[in-house]
């Protein structure tokens, strides 16, 4: 009974990194309407940048956090600005086959500036352990899902109970309309991905001491987001955290009981199953 | 404007077709032609890492013989390419045949990339000269052109395991038929071979096999692994993993307090120098079993292996200058390259005929290379003068603890300090 508490523990605090990562995106493709393929290479570039501030300044990522936030929100812009805002009315293949080159030059502009090396940021938290009785947990994943909880939740907060959340909502619903209430769509949009790529980029803060920085890092975070988002609604926040913490409990329990190598499988199996029998997301309308 | 691009674009293709034309090597008059080899590595990526390293010891290798005349008085170019998975090393092995019209490839350092590689060289007629990729796939796959200079995955995993149950079971006061053991692996050929010839020799000396999983490079959280580790309580865990893998599984049974008696890891990633400088202290006792590597130069009789050997590590930590040692895997690409182009090619009737460089390799018989074994192909392309050796990280280095004959320390830490169970 012990071994399957700690499988559920194990799977929840995954699955609160997964979430994160997720409500970024779904929040990109919900008010903009932007399909972003390059989303785990944000992920990827935090956790550079929290490797070299540790690195240079030795501030560990906790304490780099505001710093290193404040770069991927400038980030977000640049690549809204000059990027995104150009396919904002494009088909999504458009989007995707951009974004999916977008992903390919971040992976290899990493690569180009920072090798192929493992950056490993080994603080004492990396390897220190919470013990609960006979539950052993990791204090980095613990402080990572604490947070990144907090932070989804925060997200939920600000779009229902905030003017600016309000009006991200209501171009979500009907730009036109929207706009002719006076919201400018633009701003907008470049909030969105804003906020997007820095909730992101604090998901790759927050693992940067558990896993290393390397160019491809982001990778396998940039699916499973898609398959959280899918999961748990495209445009849906509450759908991308349960949809997180669903993909991280699965992969736990898939793992332990069936064996390692069916964790991807078992996550897969039901967002096939997601998209045949419900289509529009565990959350989504429809 | 349309007319414009389109007038651009043929003005591109046209300058670059020229450029590309003009920029291959010419062959000033009266000289030997160049003899190509290919290098076809993961240069970016996971493996990026030892890739390189492979790759600059390679160029090494191609150095040393191009300052001894070349092969048969033929200077050697080498023509590298980044391979980060089968399917890019597949293309770029199908570019330098076709393209660049190379003789000969070094690679690969993952099996998966050497398989991808086998299939395009070997059916062109050009060799594929491997000193990475140990899955046994590669030498039961009736390549005509495939050599292998490193042993198999299946020895290796036995070798390992025979250590296990012949001088690991005395430290611990057990008998073999009471060691418990687990294995673990990535899911790859390589995974799979090595994890395979390990469970024979397991159950053929009557330990008991208390568990076995095999998992994706990709995996993030390895709790669930780690736990099905507690709930066996194995006394020795046998992985095979590469270093980013092997460093998030140490890490993990660290935090879930599953750490076994010994670890002992089957090549690769536990035998990166980046595994032992990440986990620190902790590595110590912890087994990586390979080639031999970082042998003492009085190992080699002789003068002139030793003097390269010696001049090889020089000129690769000169290049790899935050390392104490050159990895096993950047000595075993410098042992096939160096020994291909010194010592078996010199022997082929003619160069561009792989019919005759295979002949060459078989009839080339050496009792020593600069990894510390010899030479002696089989028809299959196995090398079967390869051996595997019992390595242990000791203070971040890599010491040799077995074979008697070639060991330079004793294991220590058997049982780990830092056990669980």
């Amino acid at each position: 009974m012990e071994q399957v508490i700690q499988v559920f523990v194990s799977g929840l605090l995954s699955g609160g990194i997964y979430a994160l990562a997720s409500v970024g995106l779904a929040l990109i493709f919900g008010i903009a309407g932007l399909v972003n393929f390059a989303h785990g290479e944000y992920l990827m570039l935090a956790m550079y940048f929290a490797f070299w501030m540790y690195g240079i300044f030795s501030l560990d990522p906790y304490q780099s956090a505001l710093i290193n936030l404040a770069l991927m929100a400038i980030l977000g812009y640049l690549t809204y600005k000059f990027i995104m805002e150009r396919v904002l009315d494009s088909s999504h293949s458009i989007q995707m086959l951009l974004t999916l080159g977008l992903s390919m030059v971040l992976q290899n502009l990493a690569l180009m500036l920072w090798k192929a090396d493992y950056r490993n940021t080994r603080i004492a938290m990396t390897t220190s352990t919470l013990d609960l009785g006979p539950l052993h947990l990791s204090t980095a994943r613990v402080l990572a899902f604490v947070v990144a909880i907090a932070a989804s939740v925060a997200l939920y907060y600000f779009l229902q109970k905030t003017y600016t959340g309000a009006a991200m909502r209501a171009v979500a619903q009907n730009g036109k309309a929207a706009q002719l209430m006076g919201i400018n769509l633009k701003k907008t949009y470049a909030l969105t991905f804003v906020i997007g790529i820095t909730l992101v980029g604090l998901a790759g803060l927050l693992i940067t001491p558990i896993y290393p920085a390397f160019p491809t890092a982001g990778a396998p975070y940039g699916i499973l987001c898609f398959i959280v988002v899918v999961i748990g609604g495209l445009s849906s926040i509450p759908g991308a955290i349960f949809g997180g913490l669903l993909i991280g409990l699965i992969e736990s329990f898939a793992g332990y009981f069936i064996g390692p190598a069916f964790q991807q499988a078992a996550y897969f199996l039901l967002f096939i199953l997601v998209l045949i029998f419900k289509p529009s997301g565990l959350f989504g309308k429809g | 404007m349309k007319k414009f691009l389109a007038v651009l674009l043929i003005l591109v293709l046209v300058l670059g077709t020229i450029t590309g034309c003009g920029g291959g090597a010419e062959e000033p008059s009266g000289e030997a032609e160049p003899f190509k080899v290919g290098a076809i590595y993961p240069l970016s990526g996971a493996n990026a890492l030892l890739g390189n390293q492979c790759l600059d010891a390679v160029q090494i290798a191609v150095d040393f013989v191009n300052e001894k005349g070349g092969v048969q008085g033929r200077p050697v170019e080498l023509v590298s390419a980044d391979a980060p998975d089968p399917t890019a090393a597949a293309t770029e092995a199908g570019r330098l045949v076709d393209q660049v019209g190379v003789k000969v490839v070094f690679g690969s350092l993952a099996s998966g990339n050497a398989l991808a590689i086998a299939g395009v060289t070997d059916k062109s007629g050009v060799v594929l000269v491997e000193s990475g990729g140990i899955a046994d796939a590669l030498t039961d796959s009736n390549f005509k052109y495939v050599y292998r200079i490193l042993d198999k995955g299946g020895l290796r995993g036995a070798v390992g395991a025979e250590y296990v149950g012949t001088s690991i079971v005395d430290t611990l006061g057990i008998a073999p038929a009471d060691a418990k053991v687990f294995i673990i692996h990535e899911e790859s050929s390589y995974g799979e071979s090595v994890a395979n010839g390990a469970e024979a020799k397991v159950k053929e000396l009557g330990m008991q096999l208390v568990g076995r999983a095999h998992y994706n490079t990709t995996i993030t959280d390895m709790s669930a692994l780690v736990l099905q580790i507690k709930q066996a309580q194995p006394d020795v865990l046998l992985t095979v993993n590469y270093v980013n893998d092997a460093i998030l599984l140490v890490d993990t049974l660290k935090q879930l307090q599953a750490m076994p008696k010994v670890f002992m890891g089957l090549g690769a990633g536990t035998t990166d120098p980046n595994f032992a400088m990440t986990v620190g202290a902790d590595s110590d006792g912890f087994f990586c079993t390979d080639m031999p590597t970082n042998l003492p130069l009085d190992v080699f009789e002789d003068e002139e292996m030793r003097a390269t050997v010696e001049a090889f590590r020089e000129a690769f930590l000169a290049k790899n200058t935050n390392l104490k040692n050159a990895s096993i895997a950047a000595e075993a690409a410098f042992a096939g390259a160096y020994t291909f182009l010194n010592n078996i090619l010199p022997n082929a009737a003619d160069l561009d005929d792989p019919e005759t460089i295979r002949t060459a390799a078989l009839e080339t018989k050496l009792d020593m290379t600069t990894l510390g074994f010899g030479w002696d192909l089989g028809e299959d392309g196995q090398n079967y003068a390869a051996g595997a050796n019992i390595n242990q990280w000791q203070g971040g280095s890599v010491v040799t603890v077995a074979p008697e004959s070639l060991k330079n320390g004793d294991a220590i830490n058997v049982p780990l300090p830092i056990a669980n169970f």
